[in-house]
This record gives structure tokens, sequence and C-alpha cells, in this order.
């Protein structure tokens, strides 16, 4: 397995099993959480080194999850997911993300900037 | 600018519809790329599990099985989503046209349910057995009950339940918007949502009430007529 763990914070249950099985079977250890709150939670028990967070979530928003994972996980890198970007600019994803992602996902895009960010911390 | 994309100032009769309309298709085409992001990923499983197989891994035929159902289900919800779309989009072809409240509101509510998960809200229907038949702009009936919608969503607590009934009446037909565990408050869209009753020539009802508020819109059986609604 990897040395480094992930969380992915997305309400689209198939898309995120999908991505975590994909991750899985090349030795990335991944987990997700279905919505903001509950990704909160689960930081506050257990230690991952990345997070991967869509900014549509029900109930608390992508962004103020990504406030509240920052203002209590400095170090964290938080790569977001967005569906599209309303002008195609990226000055839209709010701050503190350490990149962003536009679904669909590839899967090796997706790795290549996990990496990026972990090396960048 | 409100959260919904309607301008306070906004009374263009046309540039509001034209706002409803692109605030329907953002929600659907948003979900619309989530089916088409899962059936990429499930996809490129189908891709890493094959690459396995040819280094000497073995599938087992219920893995294969878990994926195909995937790939159906999410082609199944995806079709379902274009054919409300289709549906909706059909609503502009004429302007008054009789048509059933009932199969109209039920299109409306599942195209929106996605902005009440977003919001934490359950949305539920409740139709009559029978159709309701009116006259009049489907389409400025749909704007009139969505930013109705909206209006209660952007007041509602966490795990809130929305109830949309449809009624015949007297008259023509109720559409009751019932939000169960709302925050007390009068957002912008109420202002707009009675400048439009006005033009189509329904009625509404606004009561809030210590644990809930409702919405209620009272339309004739000729509503909605495009040249009620050209002045602006």
């Amino acid at each position: 397995m990897s040395d480094f763990k992930v969380l992915f914070v997305d309400d689209e249950e198939e898309l995120v099993s999908a991505l975590i099985e994909r991750l899985q079977y090349r030795d990335i250890d991944a987990a997700y959480e279905l919505n903001g709150a509950s990704a909160i939670e689960r930081m506050r028990r257990e230690k991952y080194d990345i997070v991967v967070l869509d900014l549509k979530l029900p109930g608390i928003s992508g962004a103020e999850t990504l406030r509240v994972v920052k203002q209590e996980h400095p170090d964290i890198p938080v790569i977001l997911i967005t569906g599209h970007l309303p002008s195609g600019e990226p000055d839209e994803i709010p701050r503190g993300a350490a990149d962003y992602l536009i679904k669909p996902i590839n899967i090796d895009v997706l790795i290549k900037k996990i990496v990026q960010a972990l090396d960048r911390k | 600018m409100s959260d919904s994309g309607y301008d306070r100032r906004d009374r263009n009769p046309a540039d509001t519809e034209l706002k409803f309309f692109g605030a329907i298709t953002a929600s659907v085409t948003h979900e619309l790329n989530n089916v088409i992001s899962i059936i990429n990923q499930v996809g490129g499983l189908l891709e890493d599990l094959s690459y396995g197989v040819s280094q000497g891994q073995e599938i087992k035929p219920e893995q294969m099985q878990k994926i195909t159902d995937r790939i159906s289900h999410q082609t199944e919800r995806g079709i379902g989503i274009i054919k409300r779309l289709n549906t909706f989009a059909h609503t502009v072809d004429e302007p008054v046209a009789e048509f059933d409240i009932c199969a109209l509101m039920e299109n409306l509510v599942a195209l929106s349910e996605r902005l009440a998960t977003l919001a934490g809200v359950r949305l539920t229907v409740q139709l009559g057995d029978e159709p309701v038949l009116l006259t009049g702009n489907r389409l400025k009936i749909q704007q009139v009950v969505f930013l109705a919608l909206k209006s209660l969503l952007k007041i509602a607590a966490k795990d809130a339940r929305l109830e949309i009934s449809v009624h015949r009446e007297e008259k023509g037909a109720s559409i009751n918007l019932d939000l169960a565990m709302s925050e007390m408050g009068v957002t912008p869209e109420v202002t707009l949502l009675k400048t439009i009753v006005g033009q189509i020539e329904a009625e509404m009802e606004f009561a809030a009430k210590p644990d809930k508020t409702i919405i209620k819109i009272i339309l004739p059986h000729r509503a909605g007529f495009a040249d009620n609604t050209a002045s602006g």
C-alpha cells in the first residue's frame, strides 16, 4: 500500500466507490465520505495525508468543508473536484485548495495531482 | 444577484423565464455529468480488471456482473434525466396549451430533486389519481412553482421535508408547497414570485408558522397566458 492516505468526499457513492476501487487496485490507500460533516468528523478521528473534495455537496457545501478542513488541518492539501467552472477560469476555485479537477476524472491525472500536492507539502 | 440567479431588479418576464430555463438546465446537466463520470470510472475499472487478466489475474463472474449492473443502472438513470429534460424543454413549444398539472409538477419536482438534496432537504410529491387539466403557459407555471420551491429551500433547516401536492379546486387547481422544519424568513424570491403570480393571474397564499412554512399557489383553469406577461 502507499505511504499516504487519501480521503474522498463526494455524495455520488457510485462514483467515489469506483474511484476508490481503482486507487486501491494501484495500491493507494483511500477511503470516502458522502458529505462534508462526516468527512470533518472522520478527519478528527483518523489521519489522512490528502483530501479530494467535491464542491457540490449536500448540507455543508464543499467550500465550507474546505474552510473547516484547512482551519483544523492547515498542512493537509485539498484537491477540489467540480463538474465545471462557469466561466472556465480557475479563479473560481475557492482559496486554500492545492489544486482542482473537472469531472469526468482521469485516474492518471488524479494520481499525478495527488502526488504533486503531497510533494509541495 | 441573488442565490437563485435572479436579480432583484430583474422584472422583465422574458429575462426571468430565460434564467429559470438556465437554472433547470444547469442543474440537470450537472447531474448528467455525474452519470457520465460514474460510467467513465466503472469503465475504467473494467479496463483495470482486463489488464489484470492479461497479467494472469483471475476475475470472478460476480465482479463482472457487479460492473455491468452499475453501468446499466447509470445508463437508465441518464436516460431518465434526459427524458425529463426533454419533456421540460417541450413545454415551451406552445405558449398556450391544455395540460395535466399533476404530470407537469411530477416532472418539475423530479428535475428539482438535486437542488433539494444539495440543500439537505427531502422532497416529496403528492398527486391525485386523476389528471387535473388546465389551459395556459406551462413554462410560466413551472417558473412560479420553481421560484416558490427555491425560496423555501433557502429557509429550510437541515434534514427538513418539503412536500409538494396538487389539488383540484373549483376554480382550477392549487399547488401546496409545505416545508416542515423551516427557519423563519422571507427571501427575495417571494417578492419576484408575487410579481410572476400576478402576471399569470394566479393567486398566492404565504403562511409562516413556528414549525412550518407554506406557499399555496392557486391556478385558474386558464392560467399563465403569454399575452398576460408581454408587458414588462
